[in-house]
C-alpha cells in the first residue's frame, strides 16, 4: 500500500483543529450559562411552584395522613428554596459575564476555521451574545448603574 | 462556463477533511441522505480535485491541550464527542469538464486499496493518488489519552471530596 504524504498533520491544520475544537466545547458551556443566567431570570416563579406542588400534595395526603408531622417538614424546603432563589438573583453578576465571554469566544474560534463552515454555531452565539448583553443592559439600569 | 457538481458518500471516513479544486477548499453541504455535495463553477476545461485527510492527532502539546479540553469541558460532559477516525486518506485526479459534470466519490476504505470508487458519467478523470493508511500511533495515543482522562477525572473528584470534606468540618 502506497504511504500517504501527510501521514502526519500538518501543525497549522493541526491548530486550527484545536481553535475550532475549543470553539465546539464552549459553544456547548454556553448552555450551561444560559441556563443558570435564565434560571437567576425565573427565580421568582420557583418557590411560587414549590408552594404550588406542596398545596397540592397536602390536599391529597390530607384526608389521608391527617395530622402527620413529618409532613409539616416539607415546608421547610421552601426556606431553602428561597436561600436558592436569592443566590440565583444574585449570581447574574457571574452568569452573563461568562455567557459573554463564552459566546464570543466560540465567535472567534469558528469564524476563521477554514475547513468546515459553522453558521448555525455561529448565529445562536451570536444570539446569545445578544441576549446576555440586552439582559446586563437591563439590569445595570434596573441597579441604578446606568442612569 | 462548465459546472462540477461533486457527490461524497461514506463520508463517515472524511472527518477533518478537506476538498480542494484548482488548490481552493470548496463549500460541501450535507444532503438529507446523509452523504455531501459540492458544486463548482469555471471557464476552464480542466480540473485538479485533491481531497486530503487530516488527523486530530498530534504531539506532546496536543496531548497536552486535550487534557486542558477535557477539564474545560467539565470531564468531557461538554465536548463534542466525535467519533474517532485513525484513517488518512489522500486523493487526487484531474478531471476533464463537459458542461455540467457530476463526479460521485464514494469512500470506504476498508474495501480495497483504493479508499476512493470514482463514478462519473462521460468524464476523463485521470487519478493521480488514491491511498490510505490507518494511523497505528494515533490509535496508540488516544487510548493513553483516554486512560490518562479517566486518571484526571478520578484525581479531580478525589481533590473535590477532600475539599469539601474540610469545608464540611
Amino acid at each position: 500500500m502506497e504511504q500517504p504524504k501527510n501521514f502526519q498533520t500538518p501543525k497549522p491544520m493541526l491548530a486550527r483543529m484545536q481553535v475550532a475544537h475549543l470553539g465546539k466545547i464552549t459553544f456547548n458551556l454556553q448552555f450551561l450559562a444560559l441556563a443558570i443566567m435564565l434560571a437567576s431570570i425565573v427565580t421568582f416563579i420557583l418557590p411560587a411552584i414549590y408552594y404550588l406542588m406542596l398545596i397540592c400534595i397536602a390536599m391529597l395526603t390530607l384526608f389521608i395522613a391527617f395530622a402527620n408531622p413529618a409532613y409539616t417538614k416539607l415546608w421547610s424546603g421552601g426556606e431553602h428554596l428561597l436561600t436558592v432563589a436569592d443566590f440565583l438573583t444574585k449570581s447574574w453578576k457571574y452568569t452573563i459575564p461568562i455567557l459573554l465571554a463564552l459566546s464570543v469566544t466560540t465567535i472567534i474560534c469558528l469564524i476563521f476555521d477554514k475547513n468546515q463552515k459553522h453558521v448555525a454555531r455561529i448565529t445562536f452565539s451570536a444570539i446569545f451574545a445578544l441576549c446576555s448583553l440586552i439582559y446586563l443592559i437591563a439590569k445595570l439600569i434596573n441597579t441604578g448603574v446606568i442612569a | 462556463m462548465n459546472q462540477l457538481t461533486l457527490k461524497i458518500t461514506g463520508s463517515n471516513y472524511l472527518s477533518n477533511s478537506v476538498i480542494l479544486v484548482d488548490g481552493r477548499p470548496i463549500h460541501i453541504k450535507k444532503n438529507q441522505f446523509g452523504s455531501h455535495t459540492a458544486t463548482y463553477k469555471t471557464e476552464k476545461d480542466n480540473v485538479n480535485i485533491k481531497l486530503v485527510t487530516y488527523l486530530d492527532h498530534g504531539g506532546i502539546v496536543w496531548f497536552l491541550t486535550q487534557l486542558i479540553f477535557f477539564i474545560i469541558s467539565i470531564f468531557g460532559i461538554f465536548d463534542t464527542h466525535e467519533k474517532v477516525n485513525y484513517t488518512v486518506i489522500n486523493y487526487e485526479a484531474d478531471v476533464t469538464l463537459n458542461g455540467e459534470t457530476t463526479l460521485t466519490l464514494r469512500c470506504y476504505p476498508k474495501s480495497n486499496t483504493k479508499p476512493i470508487e470514482v463514478k462519473s458519467d462521460d468524464v476523463s478523470v485521470m487519478e493521480k493518488e488514491n491511498s490510505y493508511v490507518i494511523n497505528q500511533s494515533a490509535k496508540k495515543t488516544i487510548k493513553i489519552l483516554l486512560l490518562s482522562k479517566i486518571i484526571l477525572a478520578i484525581a479531580m473528584i478525589v481533590l473535590l471530596v477532600v475539599l469539601l470534606i474540610k469545608y464540611l468540618k
